[in-house]
């Protein structure tokens, strides 16, 4: 079994896309990197002392904002404001429900983000710049899983292995979850090569200060639910590709379900909202997330969306241990 | 022993107007070493028989067994002792013919060394950091042989190895084979090259529309072939045709030489004919049946069949 696990830990990583994935996510941090460094301003040691003590001074503040996620204050101020400036009252009263509803911790934290001009802060451009780049690790994600497999039935090599390990249910375990902890390798490698490529901007023209208890609980809950939406990518694309037997077929069906026949349905009946994959990736990975699907938390999300990709697994498997292999 | 054992196989493939049958009750068994020489017209079933020895395709009916071991479900206990190749070896073409092997050789907790001791065996020592891309397709057949040969196996199960191989490579191929064989090993070759199997092959197998119309020693099978000829040399061949003819036989020229179509029995009521008109045999001896000629002959039905359809892909050996 660790033999099994090994090579095709090393299939994975020797396979074009994932290379070439990888090296689309350097390019991206690179830009990204240089992006934040010219965006910042130098600064004197007295300008840099001035702006690490408003940081300080508003994290002080985040303890009430957090308490405040759940029962808010009435939006009065930002009401009136509103009518003096002679906003509609319908957008003025969507606004108060807005500002006025329980917010998760989650998004409590997201908001607290502290910002000074000219600076560039770690404890903001990270974890940020981890969360943009989720969606379009999901996309690639998905088109790595779905290739690993496909791949493997368009070349044919699928015979070749199981001419050598053909017990297939063992066989397609493995490989599915080498897919999976392949893209979390990368993704771990992703965050890794963000925090030291900020580094320098970081320590010529920025500041680490922000980084908290508060900062940590907001990281790694980005990182744990982007981590779990790459992996269930992974997985839908692998699921999808084992049971078409080919990837180019089960990359353009996905993208297709997804972007179009979800979209149908989502125009055509509120019931179905709650259950569509679009709306609860969404719901996981965005901080606000329960704004879409009302009384939805990421984690619910997440694993509505588990027992999706365990139900495709679990036919796609069956048919990998059951279909001949036959051209 | 047998080291393959096909008992009463069966497979069809359900599909429209009742589908097709790729297999029809093939029995055959396989002896411990020597080369086994596995033939058939395309369509015959051949790819299919090995897929089911190999647990890739499920049989409707019947049995394989490889050294001892049921196929279905069972084979991965003796997997470790059988090389394979299952039509064009396939391979990973962006990788190169080492790092495929590499793969294939950690499996079985093997290394550099013995995936180096494959690739020369088979040739390819000196190419193996080229990207399988742009091998040929002999190339790409010698390492799919290097594959086979990688476990250093007891049975070897190879489906046309000699395919897209040059006449180089096929007397390679075919000296690389009758050797294994000699070393003991058991070497079971589906091949449409009837001159190769006949050199190499100790026993063979002939397959014809999914069922076994033949098997045993290339001399046993040899012996079902009609000799329907005897060739004659002689000086003077108009001659020699004309007194022929004029006794009622039934001949034409071939390469200065007299092909006359009798039993060779009739041998010495020819030598007779002539020497009487004094003309005087040079050589006189029965056509040589070949494997060809008796291929041809017991597979005739499926052949003609095979001008008017083409088979199914899953069937395509």
């Amino acid at each position: 079994m660790t033999r099994l696990l090994l090579v095709e830990v090393r299939r994975f990583f020797a396979r074009d896309i994932v290379r070439l994935f990888g090296l689309i996510l350097v390019g991206g941090i690179v830009l990204i990197t240089i992006g934040s460094f010219l965006s910042s301003l130098p600064m004197t040691p007295a300008e840099a002392a001035e702006a690490d003590e408003q940081i300080r001074a508003n994290r002080t503040d985040m303890e009430e904002q957090i308490l405040q996620c759940r029962n808010p204050p009435p939006a009065t101020e930002q009401i009136e404001m509103m009518e003096q400036q002679g906003m509609p009252p319908e957008f003025i009263e969507r606004m108060r429900i807005d500002a006025e509803r329980d917010r998760t911790r989650r998004e409590c934290l997201d908001q607290l983000q502290t910002s000074v001009n000219g600076r560039l802060i770690f404890a903001r451009t990270y974890p940020s710049n981890i969360q943009l780049a989720i969606f379009p690790m999901a996309l690639m994600s998905l088109a790595i899983g779905a290739t690993l497999i496909g791949a493997e039935w368009t070349t044919g090599t699928v015979t070749t292995q199981l001419t050598w390990e053909p017990r297939r249910l063992r066989l397609f375990s493995v490989k599915a979850l080498v897919a999976a902890l392949g893209v979390l390798a990368t993704f771990v490698a992703l965050q890794a090569l963000m925090a030291v490529s900020l580094l320098p901007g970081t320590l010529l023209r920025g500041t680490f200060a922000g980084i908290d208890r508060w900062w940590w609980e907001h990281y790694l809950d980005i990182v744990w639910r982007g981590g779990a939406v790459l992996a269930i990518a992974c997985l839908l694309g692998f699921g999808v590709s084992g049971l078409i037997r080919n990837t180019v077929a089960a990359v353009g069906g996905l993208f297709a379900y997804l972007l179009i026949v979800e979209n149908i349905l989502r125009a055509v009946t509120q019931d179905l909202r709650q259950w569509l994959i679009t709306n609860n990736l969404l719901v996981a990975v965005l901080p606000d997330g329960s704004r879409i699907i009302p009384e939805r938390s990421a984690e619910e999300a997440l694993l509505l969306l588990s027992a999706y990709v365990f139900g495709i697994l679990v036919l796609s498997g069956f048919l990998f241990w059951r279909r001949d292999v036959a051209g | 022993m047998a080291v393959i054992e096909v008992e009463r196989l069966r497979k069809h493939y359900p599909g429209f107007h009742g589908g097709t049958l790729a297999l029809d009750r093939v029995d055959f068994e396989v002896p411990e070493g020597g080369v086994f020489g596995f033939l058939g017209p395309n369509g015959a079933g051949k790819t299919t028989t090995i897929r089911c020895l190999l647990d890739l395709i499920r049989p409707s009916a019947g049995e394989c067994r490889v050294l001892g071991t049921k196929s279905r479900g069972s084979i991965s206990t003796v997997i470790d002792q059988i090389g394979a190749i299952v039509e064009t070896p396939a391979f990973f073409p962006r990788f190169t013919a080492q790092r495929n092997l590499d793969l294939l050789a950690g499996l079985y907790g093997m290394g550099r060394r013995e995936v180096r001791g494959a690739l020369e065996r088979v040739g390819l020592a000196g190419r193996e950091k080229d990207l399988v891309r742009g091998y040929s397709l002999g190339m790409k057949q010698r390492l799919g042989l290097a594959a086979a040969l990688l476990k250093d196996p007891k049975v070897l199960i190879l489906d046309e190895p000699a395919h897209g191989l040059d006449p180089a490579g096929i007397t390679e191929v075919r000296g690389l084979l009758r050797q294994l064989g000699d070393e003991g090993r058991t070497v079971f070759l589906s091949s449409h090259l009837l001159a190769e199997v006949q050199a190499i092959c100790d026993k063979v197998a002939i397959l014809s529309r999914g069922r076994c119309v033949a098997q045993g020693t290339v001399r046993e099978v040899l012996g079902r072939g009609r000799t329907t000829g005897v060739l004659v040399r002689v000086s003077d061949i108009p001659k020699a045709m004309q007194i022929l003819d004029a006794g009622g036989f039934d001949v034409s020229e071939a390469d200065d030489a007299i092909t006359v179509t009798a039993d060779p029995a009739r041998s010495s009521e020819i030598t007779q004919a002539l020497a009487t008109n004094e003309l005087y045999v040079q050589e006189i001896r029965p056509l040589q049946v070949t494997l060809e000629e008796v291929f041809l002959e017991l597979t005739a039905d499926d052949r003609d069949e095979a001008w008017l359809q083409e088979p199914p892909k899953s069937n395509d050996d």
